[in-house]
């Protein structure tokens, strides 16, 4: 209140002319606007960035630097705007600023993280430092487990790597337009990056203390080094299973060489591809790598302490080989051994081992044959079984859970342990089983992962309605689509109507390991959204109800809680969401963003109310817009947006503005097949929730129901706030000087309607606009698209688009009865059929219009 | 006395939350607390005129007004407000005044549980989910109307718009008709301007403004000329509502916006229930049927219960969250938004 009267005192005090206030005022918002565009690229930015990036980058801290200052610009301006009335904001501006400081030096601070490490030195808090394989294994040599003496490259010592080469900017570049369902680009792209990699010098600390280790273990200069990659989050929580690369048998000259592979093994595509569809920032997994003493082995192989293919029966599963390096995929020994003490063989497999692999002694490896007498032999001893055995499930008693673990067994006997990690156990799924005694809903379709599952239905229309399909459901969906990779981790099933076994998406089904079945006919349809169904996607059949088990624990590892960033807390997070709300005041931001938004809304806000106030009070400065268009545009001209005889007239004509963004606008807002007009339909029940919502609706938006519209222009700006009906729509734009500072920037907000047809008709806005190149955001009924640095032509033709679906989408929330009516429009639109005439294929909402129609043709 | 200060403070607090829904439970809270129903009616149609009168605001946004669409909307609206007026009227004069009372009750509890019920609709609808299916009983064939282009055609140049003169007759005249029967009707309006005759949002509002003023004078000099307007009950219900309408001016800013809806939802369904337990008595006091003294008592209270504990509801929620505000001060600052999300 004593704000208020304070506005009014302040009103009276002797002034410049009206006109030339509102200009300035003008030019404030468009300060305030151009401020405020800035700092939205930025935080986006920043918010890759974050993700990519340590804090501690240079480029991270320029970025924080100009948005700070953007930001402040902002505040600033809305300060002269608005007379002071949110001092706070700077001051909460300034505790922001400090705190970020503070965290940017601290980050600096840290820098000094060690390059390398012996596996002695490893601490349990490492795991970050040296990767989760290194911090495992130095835990178990603690414990006094058998394994090799080595030395880890620490994450820091990748960070100097990757900082050097210029690889995170680049990175960064290539990672935002990123596409990983195209996987001939994804493949070109990582292939680049190894490169890259490869081609990065190396920077001579790192040099210096392999050098510096390996004095440490005191070796022979002959001695080799397996290297193997312990990526940071690897073998943990996420597996990254056999991603990235390891060299064994690397002669110690040959180390450097052999840390440049295998960190560019960090970009092989599926690696890329991995990461990015499970939401791993490329921030968290850096890659430390592990240096191990060779062990020249007799034998070697893997132990599961669970039968994987049945992993209820009391049963630990050894597999092993001659040589060194056996991974399974040869043949081998398989032997299953009890549990319990003694660990007596339950079953033995010995397969016909013909070749084995052997150390090279100037490095390398050698597939080489095996002597005869030994081929059919057991690569183990029954003794060395029962040792093996006993080590595993100590193993698995000191982590906790299942192990895989790696060994070997030396020329001299010796046993070794190379690597341990979690044991992901997929329940049943590799025995045969029979089938339900129910009848299927849905039978047919083509395997592309086989697997029994239950679930609850979730029906996705669109990408958008993957976004949230609860965990562990049988997502059912029309077509495939890029985007469904990003919730293949979280879902149970799939079951697609159409969709291609061949693919990008059935490849990234089988590498998620998902039960899923594509061509399953008119499943969308058949299955109920929110029942539970059991999926077998082997036999093709889905039954009704609970028959098999959910998911939730296979692929649960692939689900990773980030923790918040620090820097993103007090940067990019955003929690000032609702304008209504008590809370949306300066002392609840928390984040730079938080006040960006804050001050964005309050500059709107004052700017519409200060010029409110002097136009009841004082006309000059702003004229009317007379057209055949039923909107009263207020049109301000803010220098050259006139031609000179209109400058002293109280009316202008659409023809004498010459600004050229308003006039391609204009173009599309007169164009002569749009219609400002009512609609020649009016659908009842949208009539009736216009009504409903019209009784309960206080003019809860910033601008009243019924407030001016408003125009500024300039010869190369446009900035059009209008209130159309029960809608809000703001057009900024700027064309004509050079294309790098063409804009255009458009929001659009409400509508009578509920909440379900206004969403739908903000998603009409969007698919339009994104057809001609805007990106778009869309929240609830919220629309925000923007386009930046299109040549003039390009921009004015585009400006236009806007002006034309300005006059289609008024009083469409109305119609907006379903999803296919909302694209029955967009396609309508796109085609040029402004006028909506119903056609053959328009859905049954549009169809019964078209009914009415054919009779008035008659 | 004190009933109808409190009813006032509802009738504000409401029209603060929501807007012209406020008046909803003016008319039939006045007949609940024993007034006739067409000195309720014309009571309240000067109460809304006094209302409307006192916005600096709205005065200048007249400024907008379409003439020639408000004067063939005023004609219908006028002949509306007889229209209504005159069938409450012949009634009372014809039958008594409890039969004027049971046909004003009967409107009242038609309109607003058509209301509530799209109140409700529209609160079960979400964005993911779509209302459910209407079943207004011209479903289909009506779906989509036609009726903007039946000759004559008019073009309105100030709203640039080319309509059926049909429509815009009897867009006026239910105004009128409701306006006249219980004082209601510039809830259909706005909307039916903008969305049926798709008329630019200024030009809706400011021609709505004056329609309603000229049902509002015309009404209340129709209504007094014949002794149907209670100057002292007016005088107190004005008093309560200007406290109410702060207190929901207040609220809206405080509280969400889906307990606003669902409590207006609660306060109109209780209305109604209010107004059908008083329909007994009404047929009682117009001697149609006997009810013992002990029924009339049960009723009578039971129907102000019901219509006093939806306005017991609204005042604790905008009370408490006032109070709720002011207390949580400081842990907003410490903590940040606490109902900053997007509902």
């Amino acid at each position: 209140m004593l704000e208020w009267l304070y506005g009014r005192t302040r009103g009276r005090q002797p002034r410049e002319p009206a006109g030339e206030r509102l200009a300035r005022r003008y030019a404030q918002l468009r300060e305030a606007l151009a401020a405020n565009n800035d700092a939205l690229e930025l935080i986006t930015e920043l918010e890759n960035d974050l993700l990519l990036l340590p804090i501690r980058d240079p480029q991270v801290r320029d970025r924080v630097e100009r948005l700070l200052v953007r930001c402040s610009d902002l505040v600033g301006a809305l300060d002269r705007l608005s007379g002071s009335r949110f001092g706070d904001l700077a001051t909460v501006l300034g505790a922001i600023r400090h705190e970020v400081g503070g965290l940017l030096a601290g980050a600096a601070a840290a820098e000094t993280g060690a390059v390398s490490c012996a596996l002695t030195e490893v601490g349990d808090g490492d795991a970050g430092l040296v990767g989760c394989k290194a911090a495992n294994l130095a835990r178990l040599q603690v414990s006094g487990f058998p394994v090799p003496e080595g030395f880890v490259l620490t994450t820091v010592a990748y960070h100097q790597l990757a900082s050097g080469s210029g690889l995170n900017e680049r990175l960064r570049r290539v990672l935002r337009r990123l596409d990983v369902t195209d996987l001939e680009a994804l493949d070109q792209v990582a292939r680049d990056l190894r490169e890259l990699v490869l081609a990065a010098p190396l920077p001579a600390p790192i040099e210096a203390s392999i050098r510096a280790q390996l004095r440490r273990l005191m070796c022979r200069a002959s001695e080799p080094f397996a290297v193997r990659s312990s990526a940071a989050g690897e073998d943990g929580v996420l597996t990254f299973a056999g991603q990235f690369d390891s060299r064994i048998n690397v002669p110690q000259e040959q180390l450097v060489q052999a840390y440049r592979e295998v960190c560019a093994s960090r970009f092989n595509a599926r690696a890329i591809a991995y990461r990015q569809s499970i939401g791993v920032a490329e921030i968290d997994g850096p890659m430390a790598v592990l240096f191990l003493r060779m062990v020249d082995a007799r034998s070697s192989g893997v132990i599961y302490t669970r039968d994987p293919s049945d992993p209820r029966a009391d049963a630990v599963l050894v597999t092993s080989a001659w040589g060194a390096g056996f991974t399974g995929a040869s043949a081998g020994d398989r032997f299953l051994l009890a549990r319990q003490r003694r660990h007596p063989v339950v079953t033995r497999q010995v397969g016909l081992k013909s070749s084995q692999t052997v150390l090279m002694p100037a490095g390398g490896t050698r597939e080489e044959a095996v002597p005869t007498t030994l081929a059919a032999a057991p690569s183990v001893a029954d003794g060395e079984l029962e040792e093996l055995a006993a080590l595993a499930l100590r193993l698995e008693r000191i982590f906790g859970t299942p192990q895989d673990v790696e060994w070997a067994i030396d020329r001299a006997g010796q046993l070794w342990v190379l690597q341990a990690r979690p044991l992901r156990l997929s329940p049943d799924r590799a025995r045969v089983q029979r089938a339900p005694r129910v009848a299927p809903l849905l039978t047919g379709g083509i395997t592309i992962y086989p697997g029994r599952v239950s679930g609850p239905v979730h029906v996705a229309d669109s990408a958008r309605d993957l976004a949230h399909v609860p965990a562990g459901a049988v997502a059912v969906l029309r077509h495939t689509c890029p985007e469904c990779v990003k919730f293949l981790p979280r879902i149970g099933g799939l079951v697609v109507d159409f969709g291609n076994p061949a693919g990008h998406a059935a490849a990234l089904i089988r590498e998620f390991h998902v039960p899923a079945l594509f061509e399953a006919g008119e499943a969308t349809l058949r299955l109920a959204p929110g029942t539970m169904v059991s999926l077998d996607a082997a036999a093709r059949r889905v039954y009704p109800g609970q028959l098999f088990a959910t998911e939730g624990g296979d692929r649960q590892h692939l689900r990773h809680s980030r923790a918040p960033h620090p820097l993103g807390e007090r940067i990019t997070a955003l929690r000032l969401l609702n304008p209504k709300a008590w809370s949306f005041r300066p002392a609840s931001c928390r984040s730079v963003h938080d006040i960006v938004r804050f001050a964005h809304e309050k500059v709107i806000e004052t700017v519409f109310s200060l010029v409110d106030d002097e136009f009841a009070e004082v006309d000059s400065g702003i004229k009317l817009l007379e057209s055949q268009v039923p909107i009263d545009l207020h049109v301000l001209d803010l220098g050259g947006g006139l031609v000179p005889e209109a400058r002293d007239a109280s009316r202008v004509r659409p023809d004498q503005i010459c600004s050229i963004p308003f006039r391609a606008l204009w173009h599309g807002m007169s164009h002569p097949e749009v219609s400002w007009a009512g609609r020649e339909y009016v659908s009842l029940s949208g009539f009736a929730s216009v009504v409903a919502r019209a009784m309960t609706d206080r003019a809860t938006e910033s601008r009243e129901l019924g407030a001016r519209s408003y125009v500024a222009i300039g010869a190369d700006y446009v900035n059009l706030n209008s209130r159309l009906a029960y809608h809000y729509a703001m057009i900024d734009a700027c064309v004509g000087g050079h294309q790098g500072s063409n804009f255009v920037n458009f929001r659009f907000k409400g509508g009578g309607a509920d909440p379900y047809r206004k969403n739908l008709r903000a998603r009409f806005i969007e698919e339009c606009l994104r057809q001609w190149g805007y990106s778009v955001d869309v929240r609830q009924d919220l629309v925000n698209a923007w386009l930046k640095r299109y040549p003039r032509a390009a921009t004015e033709e585009r400006l236009d688009v806007v002006g034309r679906l300005m006059a289609c989408s008024r009083q469409l929330d109305m119609f907006m009865a379903s999803e296919a009516t909302m694209r029955w429009y967009v396609a309508q639109f796109m085609s040029g059929n402004y006028r909506f005439r119903v056609t053959d294929d328009a859905p049954a909402e549009v169809a019964v219009r078209g009914a009415a129609q054919a009779r008035r043709d008659r | 006395m004190v009933g109808l200060v409190a009813l006032g403070l509802i009738g504000g607090i409401l029209g603060g939350f929501v807007g012209g829904g406020g008046a909803f439970v003016m008319v039939p809270g006045m007949m609940s607390l024993g007034g006739e129903g067409l000195a309720s009616v014309g009571s309240n149609l000067l109460h809304r005129l006094g209302r409307m009168t006192t916005s600096a605001r709205r005065r200048a946004a007249l400024r907008r007004v379409d003439w020639k669409l408000l004067v063939l909307l005023a004609i219908p609206s006028v002949a509306g407000v007889e229209v209504g007026r005159l069938a409450s009227a012949v009634l009372r004069a014809r039958l008594g005044p409890a039969a004027a009372d049971l046909y004003i009750s009967v409107v009242v509890i038609v309109v607003l549980a058509a209301v509530a019920r799209m109140l409700v609709r529209d609160l079960l609808s979400s964005r993911r989910r779509p209302p459910a299916a209407s079943r207004l009983s011209l479903k289909g064939v009506m779906q989509h109307l036609r009726p903007l282009h039946v000759p004559p055609v008019i073009r309105f140049p100030v709203s640039s718009v080319v309509v059926s003169l049909w429509l815009v007759l009897g867009i006026g005249f239910a105004a009128g008709w409701f306006g006249g029967t219980i004082a209601l009707g510039g809830f259909l309006t706005v909307p039916a301007m903008i969305y049926l005759l798709g008329a630019p949002a200024s030009a809706a509002i400011a021609t709505d403004l004056a329609l309603v003023l000229i049902i509002g004078v015309y009404g209340t000099v129709s209504f007094a000329a014949r002794g149907h307007v209670d100057l002292r009950a007016t005088l107190l219900l004005y008093f309560g509502s200007i406290v109410g309408f702060q207190l929901g001016m207040l609220g809206t800013r405080l509280v969400r916006e889906v307990p606003v809806r669902v409590v207006t939802c609660v306060v109109i369904g209780l209305v109604v229930v209010s107004r059908l337990l008083a329909l007994p008595l009404v047929g009682a006091a117009g001697g149609w049927f006997a009810l013992g003294g002990g029924t009339r008592t049960a009723l009578h209270v039971a129907s102000l219960v019901a219509l006093f504990a939806g306005g017991a509801l609204l005042v604790v929620m905008v009370v408490g969250a006032v109070v709720r505000a002011v207390w949580d001060g400081a842990a907003h600052d410490a903590y940040g938004a606490v109902g900053g999300e997007e509902d």
